[in-house]
């Protein structure tokens, strides 16, 4: 708009040095005015005048500036903001060729479109504004006015035409002309277009027929005649604003989402005629346009009614909603903590990966010094320990020391485990073995004493247990801690899962490491042999090669039922040679 | 010496006054050069096409000023607190009115008004004071008042002034107009809740505290829960029935289906002609502020029992309910209103307009309005954030849209928008009227 506007006055497009800010003039000239020595901030400010390019009747207004005065041919620097929207133009031949309708007039559309441009799609606005039926009886009227004021409007027609190029007919000619030249026509549209509001149209329409039949003459009548129009009008907007029973006028009763749709359709319609006819695509950016202006009246009304009810909630209702929003942000917030909570404790179930190579704990020289450096920080652990307690003694070291052992010892126990169970069952004694440590820092006058009997029995064991766990002291301590973890692990595992990670629950557990086959029940030697043969029958080894637990048990039962049975058949046949002995007797003694 | 407003229901009258108004405000009180300054003027939207083309004239041919323009004063409230969408409450002398505006510009649709506004309250004000027995002596017929008096005691030695002549009745009535409206700005007074007779008598003096009110003459009374019964009815007009006043249930569509006689056409001043009637009317039927020319009428004003119960009626309805261009006024409440404002929107932008609510004009700053109506809104509309935004400073909540007109008029964009002369002359009113003032 600015660069036309500059073309048409030839200006230059060179934009121009920035005035000084328009707020300080303002106080500076009230100031002024108000007879305050401003002298030395005013000394250097001219009152000049100025020309807004996005005016077109090049009024002079002044204003206060420093330094020089404007230029003649000087920017106004706000006349770029002068910017309007681009409204689609058509005419009447597109009117009846793309987008002709029963309920929207040629004149109605063209209505629509101007208010679309002067309040820049605004659709609330142009809505509140929307009113065909008394804007065009006041068009009528107008142009009667201004058969007489040609000169007005030949000016106002140019500047249409400045304003819109030369292609298309501009929607405000086309407009002027129809009703100017052919009203009659016009109020024959009407009249067919809106059979519903018939008897209030025919009536203004031959009014203004007849008006425009003696033209001028009669200003005075023609202008009583509007009146009246004009007061039948408010009564009809009034009957509906009060809710009673409206007229069926189709135009005042056109909701936001009607305009939006014809808006739309004819803009749509448009872009098509416009491919059609000039037989080039649409551009991808035309085509974007094209997809975007489908409008959905029945969607755009659901979404109004979904807003509505929004808003229309009570205070109970939105309380509810917002309890209920809490409570969700609650749940969530617990599942969030208890999946953390399990991912922690898979976490503790999965074998800690071993960290180096286990080749050199594998021989038994390896082992036995592994047992034996154990064994000497545990001891100076415990020292370091009983010494926490004296005052002055650096126990910030021990604090330092103990992780590092802890996880020495864990992944030592872990890489040394060789059992399928065993695993497991280190990977449950490190928590606990942490436990019993801060226990013992805890009291560190019980822990001293009690270790020290155990230190011996772990002495004694050390040898056969080098492919236990080496934390294997404190008994006591992993028993309770044991059956924490028990009940802990209890709660969140099925039996199957039990099964399956190899989790057992003793009552009664020996001190000490022993093996499994080693427990299985021995017999009496006689008849352990008698056994040996059965088995060896069966084709079973004497005892079982791979004793897991359920293994051993099997064995154990078999063994017993083989015993059993042995016994049985052992009665039986002494019954059998008592049986014989007494018939032979009684042969003999018949 | 006459006395008279030339403004009735916010919309210019009288324009000789007008005229001579704007020349000594702008000539002899600004000192300002009017044949080199553009002149902005404000106005209610309800003003009309006649009146419109009577300032462009006034302004360009009498005061010869280079340019011009007029501003909606909804808009202009809405600049002076810096915003350009919102809901302006406007609550002045005559006129009530709720106006949205979005983006700059007025909903005209959507906009309320009623007269249920500061001289609905004078009167009410007036007959609550001629019900407790006390004498309006204005403060110009009291040389020395009379002192020592107990509250409730009456006055009546104090010392008269002697005229030098007599004054006339507009004089008057002026002076009674603003001892009342004296009274209204020190003792009226709103709650949170809706006032009751039962409530106030049950809540006592502790919520509807006691104030005393000296007369000029020296006499005072005491009043307790008459404050808020008198500022009441501008929430629940419809509880609170002047004496005469009949409550008429949408009066537009019992006239609607009218012969023309002259006291039916009140609903619809819409046409010109109706227009000059309605002016007349208007001004007999205002409030003791513009009334002069003919004295017979004031001295109905002042006795309305002696009235014939058939006029004072009549002039109560044209009071209350006549519009001269969109329907009849609402007989709603202010709070109710606003409510309906807002409901009567676009869904699209009520959130915005309960959001930017503006409270202006003198009438708003009775004691706990802008508190009674966010209590009334957060209790209608509680899926809507309300916020109400009301200058406290005097000055702002008075000329709110000379101040929003003043920086209108200094936006370097604004400059495209005036009405020059030549554009004037070029172009004519009428069509300028149509193309710019819609």
């Amino acid at each position: 708009m600015s660069s036309d506007v500059r073309d048409v006055l030839n200006l230059p497009s060179r934009p121009a040095p920035k005035p000084p800010v328009a707020k300080r003039q303002k106080t500076e000239s009230a100031m002024k005015k108000m007879g305050r020595s401003t002298t030395a901030a005013n000394k250097n400010r001219v009152w000049s005048g100025f020309k807004n390019q996005a005016r077109e009747d090049g009024l002079v207004l002044h204003h206060w500036v420093r330094g020089a005065a404007h230029q003649e041919d000087e920017e106004y620097p706000f006349a770029k903001y002068s910017q309007s929207i681009r409204v689609p133009r058509f005419d009447r031949q597109d009117y009846d060729e793309a987008f002709a309708d029963d309920s929207w007039s040629y004149d109605e559309t063209c209505y629509l479109f101007g208010l679309c441009k002067e309040y820049d799609l605004r659709w609330v606005v142009i809505h509140d504004r929307y009113d065909f039926a008394k804007d065009s009886s006041n068009d009528n009227e107008k142009k009667d006015g201004q058969n007489e004021k040609a000169e007005g409007e030949d000016s106002d027609e140019k500047k249409a035409e400045k304003e819109q190029g030369s292609d298309v007919d501009s929607s405000d000619e086309a407009d002027k002309n129809e009703s100017k030249e052919d009203a009659d026509a016009d109020a024959m549209d009407v009249d067919e277009e809106e059979p519903e509001n018939a008897d209030v149209k025919s009536s203004d329409d031959k009014e203004s027929s007849g008006k425009d039949d003696d033209d001028s003459s009669k200003d005075a009548a023609a202008d009583k005649s509007n009146d009246e129009k004009k007061i039948e009008k408010t009564a009809e907007e009034n009957q509906e604003k009060t809710g009673a029973v409206a007229a069926p006028d189709t135009q005042a009763s056109r909701t936001i989402e009607d305009l939006k749709l014809r808006f739309y359709g004819v803009c749509r319609a448009l872009l098509k005629l416009q491919q059609t006819r000039s037989g080039i695509a649409l551009s991808p950016a035309e085509e974007d346009l094209y997809k975007q202006m489908k409008f959905s009246k029945s969607n755009e009304l659901q979404r109004k009614a979904h807003l509505e009810n929004l808003l229309k909630r009570s205070p109970a209702e939105i309380a509810e909603e917002e309890a209920l929003v809490i409570e969700s942000r609650k749940l969530e917030a617990a599942a969030e903590r208890m999946l953390m909570e399990r991912a922690e404790l898979l976490k503790l179930l999965d074998a800690p990966q071993a960290s180096g190579s286990i080749a050199q704990y594998q021989s038994s020289q390896g082992l036995a010094q592994l047992t034996s450096t154990l064994l000497t920080t545990d001891k100076t652990r415990k020292r370091k320990d009983a010494t926490s307690s004296v005052p002055g003694s650096p126990s910030h070291e021990s604090a330092e020391q103990s992780p590092v052992v802890d996880g020495s010892v864990s992944s030592v126990s872990a890489s040394a485990s060789t059992g399928p169970g065993a695993s497991n069952k280190s990977s449950h004694d490190t928590p606990t073995k942490t436990k019993s440590d801060e226990k013992n820092k805890g009291k560190p006058s019980d822990g001293s004493t009690d270790k020290t009997g155990q230190r011996v029995k772990n002495e004694k064991d050390s040898e056969k247990a080098a492919s236990a766990t080496p934390s294997g002291g404190a008994d006591k301590d992993k028993k309770t801690g044991a059956a924490a973890v028990a009940q802990l692990i209890q709660k969140k595992l099925t039996a199957k899962e039990e099964a399956a990670y190899g989790i057992s629950y003793h009552d009664k557990l020996s001190p000490g490491v022993s093996l499994r086959s080693s427990k299985i029940t021995t017999l009496k030697a006689t008849v352990q042999a008698k056994v040996s043969g059965v088995l060896n029958e069966l084709g079973l080894p004497s005892r079982p090669t791979m004793p897991t637990a359920k293994v051993t048990a099997k064995f154990e039962s078999l063994q017993q039922s083989i015993s059993v049975l042995l016994e049985a058949k052992k009665q039986l046949d002494k019954l059998d040679t008592e049986v014989r002995i007494l018939k032979t007797q009684r042969e003999t003694a018949k | 010496m006459e006395i008279a407003s030339p403004m009735t229901d916010g919309i210019v009258s009288d324009w000789d006054a007008t005229e001579k108004l704007w020349r000594y405000g702008l000539e002899d009180i600004l000192g300002a050069q009017v044949t080199e300054q553009p002149l902005l003027i404000t106005e209610q939207i309800w003003n009309t096409d006649e009146n419109r083309k009577k300032a462009m004239e006034v302004a360009f041919e009498s005061l010869d000023t280079p340019a011009f323009y007029i501003a909606k004063r909804p808009v202009c409230t809405l600049f002076a607190s810096g915003k350009g969408s919102g809901l302006v409450v406007d609550i002045g002398a005559d006129i009530a009115s709720v106006t949205p505006v979005l983006d700059g510009l007025t909903l005209f649709k959507t906009s309320k008004r009623s007269r249920h506004a500061g001289t609905y309250i004078n009167k009410h004000i007036e007959a609550l004071l001629k019900a407790s027995d006390f004498d309006l002596t204005p403060r110009y017929l009291v040389a020395a008042r009379q002192t020592g008096l107990e509250p409730g005691e009456k006055a009546t030695e104090y010392k008269k002034r002697s005229l030098l002549a007599p004054v006339t009745a507009s004089f008057h009535d002026f002076q009674v107009s603003r001892l009342i409206e004296e009274f209204k700005e020190s003792m009226a007074q709103v709650q949170d809740t809706p006032y009751t007779d039962e409530a106030a008598s049950q809540a006592g003096t502790d919520v509807y505290s006691n104030r005393v009110f000296e007369f000029p003459d020296g006499s005072s009374v005491e009043y307790g829960s008459e404050r808020f019964k008198v500022a009441e009815p501008l929430f629940k007009p419809r509880d609170f029935l002047l004496e005469g006043e009949e409550l008429l249930e949408a009066p537009e569509v019992k006239e609607e289906d009218g012969d023309d006689d002259d006291n039916k056409d009140d609903s619809k001043e819409n046409g010109k002609d109706a227009d000059s009637k309605d002016k007349e009317k208007g001004k007999a039927s205002k409030g003791s502020k513009d009334k002069g020319q003919d004295g017979d009428k004031d001295k109905d004003k002042e006795k309305p029992t002696e009235k014939s119960a058939a006029t004072a009626a009549k002039e109560l309805k044209a009071l209350v309910y006549t519009d001269r261009t969109q329907g009849p006024f609402t007989t709603t409440g202010i709070s109710d209103m606003i409510i309906d404002a807002i409901n009567s929107c676009d869904v699209d932008i009520r959130a915005n307009l309960a959001n930017n609510v503006i409270i202006t004009g003198g009438t708003s700053l009775i004691q706990g309005f802008t508190d009674r109506v966010n209590e009334d809104l957060v209790h209608a509309l509680p899926g809507y954030k309300i916020r109400i935004h009301a200058p406290g400073n005097l000055i702002e909540r008075k000329f709110s849209a000379w101040i929003g007109g003043s920086i209108l008029a200094s936006l370097g964009t604004f400059h495209q928008l005036w009405i020059s002369k030549k554009e004037y002359e070029e172009v004519g009113v009428s069509k300028l009227l149509e193309k710019r003032f819609r």
